[in-house]
């Protein structure tokens, strides 16, 4: 199939939101329900609209939570959806999985959501390890933490492709520099300069603590349908106009960095060629942030600049405010909130629909109303990828 | 070195962990494409060929890369930071974690030429050996 047949075929309707940083006392399913009746609502439509419900990938409870289901979810919305689903591990498949159930016409509107309660759970990330003992041979070596694979692959870069710290700390001030425009984004009161970067502890080193995302209680939801149909709907339709997907399912200790098949590599070629675009089109980047070096990984498999020009590149006046490509207009989840792909995604439909308060491109001093809106999302450590080009329809 | 917990081992790769606590680096080498493979598996990843046999790998290798942990992700590691965690290049593959021994953490770089060693001490009988690598 010729690419180019899907652009601006489906458009997301609709974003749902929730409280969301420090919000004690609540289910991570209250958060999973609250989006995604949100983002019905938002998209102008009814709940027996909905015949799809797609769920981010299943975490076990914390704190005391009972687990989430996609049966839970759909049963508290009341809904009887054709398909409902949950992935087990982060392996992104909601993206292609809604465009062909409205490809084919299976489904009309899809709600893809992400909740959890983490923030009060105090979720952990460390999976090697359940109640001290080993769940796997990770642990043996004391490699714990999604945190520390994603630190092997940026200590490596910096070997190979001289990043460091002095390239992440502007990627963690440019989106904290956005964040202090974003009412609801946890980091909205917190100013961050050099030192406040440097200061922070080695987690496991070469990531400090802001190198990292914080982990959030809340939800986020969007409502997918065919790009036909948002035109009925009272939103503007925000299209995608291309989208790819790929894997690259080793394990994260036998990945490199310098892989043109990366999953970002491949996926974002495929987006390109169906948008009929290359990077210089694109105004604005939303990408998944789960660390500082996974914004440069990203931009760099995207081909918005070449392995080893990271230090020149990435400065904060070009991806933050004011400058010519905005990267995570909202904190992004380093600075904003932690909601899978959502955040990256949710943000992007929400500048070209012009809802962004202060932080509005085109709104906001030295900046213009973006055309064009890069999207990622990722699974695993670099294992699983989604690119999303959007652009507001008529 | 002796691991940090005792991990739990799947089936296909028991040979593997025999391996370690006899001092023995063993992969599975594919009988079909001659393909050195970990994780262990019951087919090639190369070829899909079900036909292997268990060899030593001669332990040398280069160190692609390494991490520091400053923080103990469980109270029983407090004592142990800072340790470190690597990536090991195996010459001929493949590629393995590992730890690494006799080297401080600010003398270890990304590209160095490492070969296996293991670790005699009974303290931690609890434990199952792992490789760890030295800077050659």
């Amino acid at each position: 199939m010729k690419l180019s047949k899907l652009s601006n075929r489906f458009a997301i309707a609709g974003v749902g939101y929730t409280p969301q940083g420090k919000v004690p006392g609540r289910s991570a399913a209250s958060f999973y329900v609250e989006a995604a009746a949100n983002a019905i609502k938002d998209a102008g439509l009814k709940k027996t609209d909905i015949d799809a419900l797609i769920l981010y990938r299943h975490f076990d409870p914390v704190g005391g939570d009972v687990d989430v289901s996609a049966f839970t979810v759909a049963e508290q919305l009341g809904v009887r959806p054709f398909t409902i689903s949950q992935e087990t591990y982060c392996t992104r498949t909601w993206l292609t999985h809604a465009i062909g159930l409205l490809a084919t016409g299976l489904c009309r509107n899809v709600v893809v959501v992400y909740g959890d309660n983490a923030r009060s759970g105090r979720r952990t990330f460390v999976k090697e390890l359940s109640n001290g003992s080993a769940t796997d041979d990770l642990a043996a070596y004391g490699d714990l933490s999604t945190l520390a694979k994603y630190a092997m692959l940026a200590q490596r870069a910096m070997y190979e492709y001289n990043t460091g710290p002095e390239v992440w700390k502007e990627i963690a001030i440019a989106q904290r520099q956005w964040a202090n425009l974003n009412p609801i984004a946890g980091m909205y009161s917190k100013v961050l300069d050099d030192e406040g970067y440097f200061s922070a502890e080695y987690v496991a080193e070469p990531f400090r603590l802001l190198d990292a995302t914080p982990t959030s209680d809340g939800g986020r939801a969007i409502v997918l349908t065919t790009a036909e149909r948002a035109r009925d709907l009272p939103n503007p339709p925000i299209l995608i106009t291309g989208f790819g997907q790929a894997s690259a399912p080793e394990s994260p200790f036998r990945l490199k960095v310098n892989d043109e098949k990366s999953a970002a590599a491949v996926a974002s070629k495929q987006a390109f060629e169906m948008a009929g675009m290359t990077p210089k089109d694109i105004d604005v980047c939303e990408l998944y942030d789960c660390f500082t070096y996974t914004v440069e990984s990203t931009l760099c498999d995207y081909g918005f600049f070449k392995p080893g020009e990271s230090r020149d590149w990435i400065t904060r006046e070009r991806i933050g405010p004011g400058g010519s490509l905005p990267v995570n207009t909202s904190g992004g989840m380093l600075s904003e909130a932690y909601f899978m792909g959502l955040t990256p995604i949710a943000e992007g439909v929400m500048q070209l629909m012009g809802r962004c308060g202060d932080r509005q491109l085109g709104t906001l001093k030295g900046t213009v109303m973006p055309k064009t809106i890069m999207c990622s999302d990722n699974g695993g450590v670099f294992q699983s990828h989604c690119s999303l080009i959007l652009q507001r329809g008529g | 070195m002796k691991s940090f917990f005792t991990p739990r081992v799947v089936a296909d790769a028991k040979p593997f962990w025999q391996g370690c606590s006899e001092h023995k680096l063993k992969f599975q080498n594919c009988s079909a494409c001659g393909h050195i493979r970990w994780p262990a598996s019951v087919v090639c990843p190369n070829c899909l060929s079900e036909e292997y046999e268990w060899k030593e790998h001669g332990g040398e290798g280069t160190l692609y890369s390494f991490i520091v942990f400053r923080r103990a992700f469980h109270p029983s590691l407090e004592a142990e930071i800072p340790y470190v965690v690597a990536v090991i290049d195996l010459d001929g593959g493949p590629t393995i974690l590992a730890g690494i021994s006799g080297s401080k953490s600010e003398e270890i770089h990304c590209g160095a030429r490492v070969r296996v060693v293991w670790d005699d001490d009974q303290g931690k009988d609890e434990q199952v050996d792992i490789p760890a690598f030295e800077m050659v």
